[in-house]
């Protein structure tokens, strides 16, 4: 594991900054569904995933690597779905849906070199069709490295949603 | 394949109290008038079955507490005290492996006020203990503890006759459990009849079994639980159109006129093959020609054909992966040649489903190449997956085009294939169980209607007996 890197508070705060708009601008393009805007954002190293919640006691209520998964993609699966969601036939999406994404409770950790943890909550409202709704909630874990700039790249994203059960007919948006 | 002794029947006692079956009345609205609500052999079904709540209250007496249905594998239970929850039509389910071994299975409500003795969906136990009022139970299912029974119980009742309420008959079949609400229905093998042959080929391949992979994808869809049961009965029909994406994204080869779709016993299953199934075999190519996708698990899959070739014969093993399936009523498979999974389609209300699925590996495999089929399971079937999103969104319009005072009263139209129904011998070759048709046919799911008609209609298991062996096909 890299290190943590402790910076001062001018500093923090600008980081803060950077990284927080980084992740604005990231919901805008998906809710924008400009999907190959927002695939230029990953690097070909990602690990993207997001493991399924387990009801349970007094154990880790996160399924294991080697569990199920909402999304367990690299780069090639991940360009796959960003393909997939613009082709003629990707009935779940036409007409497409209207979303919104809420980013907030960042936190930031500077790690060696140019890499960050950044660790968000999210909203997601999902308006289907006429009055069809769906709501997505979750947290993410991403590793961020500043290309320079203010330009950053996702290297590793672990999506956490605090559902067991989805109650959204499918899951045909991207987080 | 036979019923294994690990499993319990339970005791006598446990039942007392009436269980409501033989007293249900038609619920007020529903006519008994079947052969208006769908005639399997003219090919239409009305689709007040998938809409009208009075025949959802129907259903949930006649079909969910009468039929087999599927509570999960026996690799989920391994330790004395290891339990999952499910559902069983609307009821809730404990399955747990008791302190002596025997897996056992529990309406999940306490025989005090009726709470769930158990919220967690798994785990390890020695007792559940209800949250309410205290009565404690054994992970045998016995009501063990009762606060200030001496005071206030004595003499009133007895601890023995109060248990956890057990399932009627709990059966398992290559490691997958299965249980009834009615001691009347046949045996686990019996109800699966001629399906326990296509079973064996999916799950009976591997000399190990199946191990059924950590975490449960679990999600709801706002349309009738049969919309997703009779599609994995098969419906080849569905798949150029409906998945589309995976051709326009290269992912899966162009369907083609081969295939088979075959009923028997209590069992639909059906595939598509892109070369006729004859040239087959010992082909350089993936098998049945259907991915594109470079995949780990074709070299095994080529090996269990070859062995099972041997046990059951050429004709039969060629099938595998075999495709689509369902088991009466709402459980189903998908073995295709990059991934393996069953699930169940609960029911919740007449107008949504909840879809309870678990991705499963053949035990002998390595661990890469276990691990391919998990990814390639996550990103084909998952609820996020490039082919199920597809079917969640058309379930669902399914259920809003039919939903109206008009639309509940046109019909579902089955006619694909009809009148062309074949022997699984003259499909498949050999010497197979059931009948069908070829690749372009709903035989499937009007066969499937014919079993459904069977249960609405009889008053028990004994009649739903003698009127299934007129429809059966083996």
């Amino acid at each position: 594991m890299a290190e943590q890197v402790v910076l001062d508070l001018a500093a923090r705060m600008q980081l803060q900054y950077e990284v927080e708009q980084f992740l604005y601008h990231e919901a805008q393009l998906l809710d924008e569904r400009r999907y190959d805007d927002w695939l230029a954002l990953f690097s070909m190293a990602i690990e993207y995933t997001a493991p399924v919640r387990i009801t349970r006691e007094g154990a880790d209520d996160v399924v294991g690597r080697d569990g199920l998964h909402l999304f367990d993609d690299d780069y090639g699966q991940l360009e796959l779905r960003v393909a997939g969601v613009q082709v003629k036939s990707a009935w779940a999406e036409i007409p497409p849906s209207r979303t919104r994404r809420i980013i907030s409770n960042v936190r930031v950790e500077p790690l060696e070199g140019d890499d960050v943890h950044a660790h968000s909550n999210f909203v997601v409202y999902r308006s289907r069709l006429e009055s069809i709704e769906h709501w997505f909630v979750g947290s993410r874990t991403d590793v961020l490295r500043r290309l320079g700039d203010e330009r950053w790249q996702i290297r590793k994203r672990e999506i956490v949603f605090d559902n067991v059960a989805f109650h959204t007919d499918n899951i045909s948006i991207l987080f | 394949m036979a019923t294994h002794k690990r499993v319990a029947q339970p005791a006598e006692g446990r039942r007392a109290g009436p269980l409501f079956l033989s007293d249900q009345t038609i619920p007020p609205g529903v006519t008994l008038d079947l052969g208006g609500l769908a005639d399997p052999d003219a090919g239409w079904v009305s689709r007040r079955v998938y809409v009208d709540p009075g025949v959802y209250e129907l259903e949930l007496e006649r079909v969910f507490a009468r039929a087999w249905l599927y509570l999960g594998h026996v690799s989920q239970l391994r330790e004395p005290g290891d339990y999952i929850t499910t559902m069983m039509g609307e009821d809730p389910v404990i399955v747990v492996r008791g302190a002596d071994g025997i897996v056992r299975a529990f309406l999940n409500s306490c025989r005090h006020r009726g709470m769930r003795v158990c919220r967690a969906e798994e785990g390890n136990t020695s007792f559940f203990r209800c949250p309410y009022h205290a009565w404690t139970y054994s992970n045998e299912g016995d009501l063990r503890g009762v606060p200030k029974y001496r005071r206030a119980y004595e003499g009133v009742m007895q601890r023995e006759d109060f248990g956890l309420f057990p399932v009627a008959k709990l059966g398992e079949i290559h490691g997958l459990l299965f249980a009834t609400w009615d001691p009347e229905a046949p045996e686990l093998l019996e109800y699966l009849g001629g399906f326990a042959v296509y079973m064996d080929l999916i799950f009976g391949r591997d000399p190990k079994g199946i191990e059924i992979i950590p975490g449960t994808h679990r999600w709801t869809i706002e349309g009738n639980w049969k919309h997703a049961a009779e599609n994995f009965a098969c419906d080849m029909y569905h798949v150029s159109s409906a998945h589309q994406r995976t051709a326009e994204l290269g992912m899966m080869n162009e369907v083609e006129d081969h295939g088979y779709e075959v009923s028997a016993g209590a069992g639909y299953c059906g595939n598509q093959f892109s070369r006729p199934i004859e040239d087959d075999f010992e082909s350089e190519e993936t098998i049945h020609s259907f991915w594109t996708m470079p995949n780990p698990v074709t070299e095994p899959l080529k090996e269990r054909r070859r062995a099972m070739a041997e046990r059951v014969g050429l004709e039969a093993a060629r099938l595998i992966p075999i495709g689509h399936a369902s088991i009466f009523p709402n459980f189903s498979i998908l073995d295709v040649e990059s991934m393996l999974l069953v699930r169940v389609q609960q029911p919740v209300g007449p107008n949504k489903m909840m879809v309870h699925q678990w991705g499963c590996v053949d035990a002998s495999l390595d661990e890469f190449e276990k691990d391919a089929m998990r990814k390639q399971y996550v990103i084909a079937f998952g609820p996020a997956g490039l082919l199920e999103q597809d079917d969640g969104e058309n379930w669902r319009e399914c259920q809003q085009g039919m939903r109206g005072y008009v639309g509940r009263n046109l019909e579902t139209n089955m006619r694909l294939g009809l009148g062309r129904d074949l022997d699984a011998r003259e499909v498949i070759g050999g010497t197979v169980p059931g009948r069908g048709g070829g690749i372009w046919s709903e035989a499937n799911q009007r066969h499937f209607y014919r079993h459904w008609l069977t249960y609405m209609a009889s008053e028990s298991s004994a009649d739903v007996r003698t009127r299934l062996s007129e429809v059966s096909y083996g």
